[in-house]
């Protein structure tokens, strides 16, 4: 094969394997600019062709710049930046000169594998890198290598790039764990226009049906262990945005709520570790009455709503427990309670007239809300993703024409009637329930949890959570989503994912990711000061962990060398070894043989001291001689080893 | 070698007035090329005689350009990482830089253990390039990649050496002057695997190759025997007898062209040779080369020694201090052109 264009594809094919994961981010322009000057370089390392001239080069230049610079507003950035190096080592490949612009093109990949990191994190794009990587390496070794030999066998490099970056592995991983981490950014962050996704601060009629078909995963949560096993999944309601105010179509919290929540636990705490995916939101979700919070910049409102003061833009990991059994604000102050009361002056009139007409005929609070409920379950209500869609007066049209509707209209009325009645209610968004990984001991919870819930102010008991979907579809708290709704309405993976025999393999996957998120990308300064002061609580401080990792360094470099530079002994050849054995037969009947004796005079000195032995000493010299020197022969080697071990010198009589 | 003279198209005979291309800063440059044979002051190479055993006290590394660059990038990458708190960028970064420490190993592996003898240096003239070889023996059996001399006046071609083989390292050496010359100080160097980290050894070995005067360009008849026999011989005459043919050297003088083999066989020149009368001896003399100054006499015995030879006439050579008596031969050739060569300068 031409030499030239194995060498050149040892560039092409690393640095394309690196690109392949960035191109959904990059515009189809770059991709195809790309992709053309690879193939004239390859063209061009084929044909033996000279490069284009200097004047085309700048102008291919100019133009890529231009080009990134009028997509991305900017040449710096992890994005811009990102464009403009793969555009720039599309450039290079037409014009490699030598070693240094070889070298170049391949650290440019190095850096185009590490900032993709930026984009994803998963496991399977570790595993994906990490063969780019090895794609890389072996390539800094077939730019060492000459043409020829690269010609002759194109795929040698692989094989000691696979061991030397085997043995890079063993540094890479003590620095790992013990290269002391820097919290937080080294400068500010670029603003980064990151889609959000999972609940949002606002429910109007179709938000949630919406979130509730991905099977994006919100968080991870598990309990500790030795609190009284695994809690129900029905009690698992995960608070998220509580939204107090209503203009008729929308739920939303318009206006900070101040304060702290003034709660009164009542039995144990379930302590928990939740795991929250990226979110680029504020919301934190907790169960219950929390006892203590993490050390978050956060805040926690009096309705228990818990936002962090930036977006979760990274994967986030807190600890805390929760009452789940709990009275808040038994006494409710006069402009909450107003808060909670408060409706646009007009619309649904059928809705407020049913809701006054409770009023008047209860005796209290509770039997209000028990009206509520018992409409829910006696009429003929359904759940469904698919509701027909909101009119003018969403209220009355959900309760007295379509009667069909998801978790968000059940919330919305039932507030919106406890309020007409003079309860004060309030709306209360976030998931519900989970799915147990019995591998993993712990809750997934998905965008399918997402729920709605409604809480209701009643004396003496404070704020209580009364879930009117449990009313018309109890199957959705006990059994999830994909048990309460038709199956016909079931989204894609949910679907699959209630086929039984995928179950377990699903669950063992997401047991590995959450080992990967845990171990891998969750391996923060709080991590490693855990991991070392279990080893020795000395080493948990800076230059203990710095100590250690000189130390472990060392020994892999230590060890490492012994294995690279140990000598082994020579493989001896079998006619010497015969010989050796020989010699010292004759020297402990005292007739050394001295270190610059050839075999021929030795065996004249030998025989004239041993006339007795001569003969026989020169027959296993001469057949020594042949076997080692001679023409390769097995019959001699043979013999000479049969002649050695028959000779018994003994020590002369006198 | 006896072919070499001047005229054959070897551009280092200095017969074509070379112009002579001075790059800038040659000065600066030679600077540099010398300075890439570092070593610790105090532990100078000295002179070494025989075979070198490449142990790890004699190895030097450091980074290349490209292991610094690298060295950069990886910073730069590291300092991402913590920024962004992206796990895996540390991982990958932490990898890498364990790879280019992994290659220092491996670099300074391919060295290790290697055993170098210099081999004899075939003797050139001056004006030409000489080859200098040193054998590389594996003490142990792996085999060594892209393994090169480096040298102030240049760089060897790289050499593999397979498992349980010898290989050769070579450096070529123009050499401009006449003597016993050697390469001096030059350094046996291996940037393998990944070319960001370059392993070396400097040394200086006893070892030298002859360097024989140029030859002169011009072709000049033989001086006159002197002696027993009195005057000039003529070049061709009573006193010497037609010996036959040889290919015309470029310088031969145009008398002694055989144009009538050239009409026979149209293209070629021949030219005419004479053998002179037993009895009349040659003697090729430092007086009588007709120049003033040493070298250019030196330079037309040269010539006049090749001549001879090539015309296998038997010949004396005489120079100052050093009688060569009258012999044929090519052990005779290489004796008087060792004398010439180290004229003056000793043994």
């Amino acid at each position: 094969m031409n030499a030239a264009l194995v060498a050149r594809s040892w560039l092409v094919i690393p640095l394309l394997l690196v690109l392949v994961p960035h191109g959904p981010s990059l515009p189809a322009w770059l991709l195809l600019a790309w992709l053309a000057c690879a193939g004239l370089s390859l063209l061009g390392a084929h044909q033996g062709r000279p490069w284009p001239g200097k004047a085309l080069k700048w102008l291919i230049t100019l133009v890529g710049l231009a080009g990134v610079a009028l997509d991305y507003g900017t040449l710096i950035g992890p994005a811009g930046g990102v464009a403009l190096l793969v555009f720039l080592s599309g450039a290079k490949l037409l014009e490699i000169e030598g070693q240094r612009d070889r070298l170049g093109l391949l650290f440019v990949g190095v850096f185009l594998l590490v900032a993709h990191f930026l984009t994803s994190q998963s496991l399977a794009t570790a595993a994906y890198m990490a063969l780019a990587a090895l794609a890389l390496a072996a390539a800094l070794i077939a730019s060492q290598t000459p043409g020829a030999d690269l010609a002759r066998k194109p795929f040698q490099p692989l094989a000691p790039a696979a061991s030397l970056l085997g043995q890079a592995l063993l540094f890479a991983l003590p620095l790992f764990l013990l290269f002391p981490r820097i919290q937080g950014p080294l400068w500010g962050l670029p603003q980064q226009q990151m889609a959000r996704s999972g609940l949002s601060d606002r429910m109007a009629p179709g938000d949630i049906s919406q979130l509730i078909q991905s099977d994006e995963l919100a968080f991870r949560a598990e309990f500790a262990e030795g609190e009284g096993g695994e809690p129900d999944s029905r009690a698992l309601y995960w608070r998220g945005p509580v939204l107090w105010d209503y203009d008729g179509r929308v739920w939303q919290t318009t206006l900070p709520v101040p304060g702290h929540p003034r709660g009164e636990p009542r039995g144990a705490p379930r302590h928990y570790t939740l795991t929250l995916e990226p979110h680029h939101q504020r919301w934190l979700f907790l169960l219950g009455l929390p006892d203590k919070l993490p050390d978050l910049p956060s805040h926690l409102g009096p309705d228990l709503q818990w936002t962090a003061l930036h977006a979760v833009d990274q994967r986030l990991r807190y600890e805390t427990g929760a009452y789940l059994d709990y009275r808040l604000d038994p006494d409710l102050a006069p402009e909450w309670r107003s808060r909670a009361l408060t409706l646009p002056a007009e619309g649904n009139p059928r809705a407020r007239a049913l809701a006054l007409g409770w009023r008047q005929a209860a005796t209290s609070e509770e039997d209000i809300v028990g009206k509520a409920l018992e409409l829910f379950r006696q009429s003929p209500f359904a759940y469904t993703l698919t509701p027909p869609p909101a009119g003018a007066e969403p209220v009355d049209d959900f309760l007295f024409s379509s009667k069909r509707g998801f978790c968000e209209h059940y919330a919305g009325a039932f507030v919106f009637l406890m309020r007409s009645a003079g309860v004060p209610a309030r709306v209360v968004t976030g998931y519900q329930g989970g799915e147990y990984s019995a591998l993993g001991r712990y809750w997934i919870v998905r965008g399918r949890d997402a729920h709605a819930w409604a809480e209701a102010w009643l004396p003496g008991r404070g704020w209580v959570r009364v879930d009117p979907t449990a009313a018309v579809a109890p199957d959705r708290v006990e059994r999830g989503i994909g048990a309460a709704l038709p199956a016909a309405e079931l989204p894609g993976p949910m679907a699959v994912m209630n086929g039984a025999w995928l179950r377990p393999l699903l669950l063992g996957w997401d047991l590995v990711n959450n080992q990967w998120n845990q171990w891998v990308l969750g391996y923060n300064l709080e991590r490693q000061r855990k991991l070392l002061s279990r080893l020795n609580p000395l080493l948990a401080t800076l230059e203990g962990s710095l100590t250690i990792l000189a130390l472990a360094c060392a020994g892999v470099l230590g060890l490492l060398g012994l294995g690279l530079f140990a000598r082994r002994p020579p493989r001896r050849d079998p006619a010497a070894r015969a010989y050796a054995r020989f010699c010292g037969r004759l020297a402990r009947a005292g007739l050394g043989r001295g270190a610059a004796e050839g075999p021929a005079d030795f065996a004249r000195r030998a025989g004239g001291a041993r006339p007795d032995l001569a003969a026989e000493i020169g027959r296993i010299t001469g057949l020594y001689l042949a076997a080692r020197y001679g023409k390769a022969d097995v019959g001699e080697l043979a013999a000479l080893k049969t002649a050695v071990a028959r000779f018994r010198p003994g020590r002369r009589s006198r | 070698m006896a072919g070499s003279g001047c005229g054959s198209g070897s551009p280092a005979t200095g017969c074509e007035a070379r112009a002579v291309h001075v790059p800038p800063f040659r000065g600066l440059r030679r600077a540099l090329a010398t300075r890439a044979l570092p070593y610790i002051p105090w532990r100078k190479p000295r002179m070494e005689p025989g075979p070198v055993h490449l142990t790890a006290r004699r190895l030097y590394i450091l980074p290349t350009r490209g292991g610094l660059v690298f060295g950069l990038l990886l910073l730069g990458l590291l300092v991402g990482a913590i920024n962004y708190g992206v796990s895996l960028a540390y991982l990958f970064t932490f990898w890498f830089a364990g790879l280019g420490v992994v290659g220092i190993l491996h670099t300074q592996r391919n060295l290790a253990g290697l055993v170098l003898r210099p081999l004899p240096v075939e003797p050139v003239f001056a004006g030409e390039v000489a080859e200098f070889v040193l054998e590389v023996d594996l003490a142990e059996g792996r085999a060594r990649h892209r393994l090169g001399i480096h040298h102030p006046g240049g760089r060897g071609p790289l050499a593999d050496v397979p498992a349980d083989a010898r290989g050769r390292l070579r450096l070529d050496l123009p050499q401009p002057a006449r003597g016993r010359h050697g390469p001096g100080r030059f350094a046996v160097y291996s940037e393998y695997p990944l070319g960001l980290f370059r392993c070396w050894s400097v040394m200086e070995l006893d070892w030298r190759g002859l360097v024989y005067p140029a030859p002169a360009c011009e072709a000049r008849p033989f001086p006159a025997a002197r002696g027993e026999d009195e005057g000039a011989v003529p070049l061709r005459g009573e006193g010497a007898e037609f010996a036959g043919l040889r290919a015309y050297l470029p310088g031969d003088p145009p008398r002694r062209i055989a144009w009538k083999a050239l009409a026979r066989s149209g293209d070629r020149l021949v030219t005419k040779q004479f053998s002179r009368p037993v009895g009349r001896q040659l003697w090729l003399d430092w007086r009588e080369t007709g120049v003033a100054d040493p070298e250019a006499r030196l330079s037309r015995l040269t010539r006049w020694v090749l001549d001879a030879h090539t015309a296998g006439l038997a010949f004396g050579l005489r120079l100052p201090g050093l009688e060569i008596p009258v012999q044929a031969g090519e052990g005779h050739l290489r004796r008087c052109l060792e004398a010439l060569a180290l004229q003056g300068q000793g043994p």
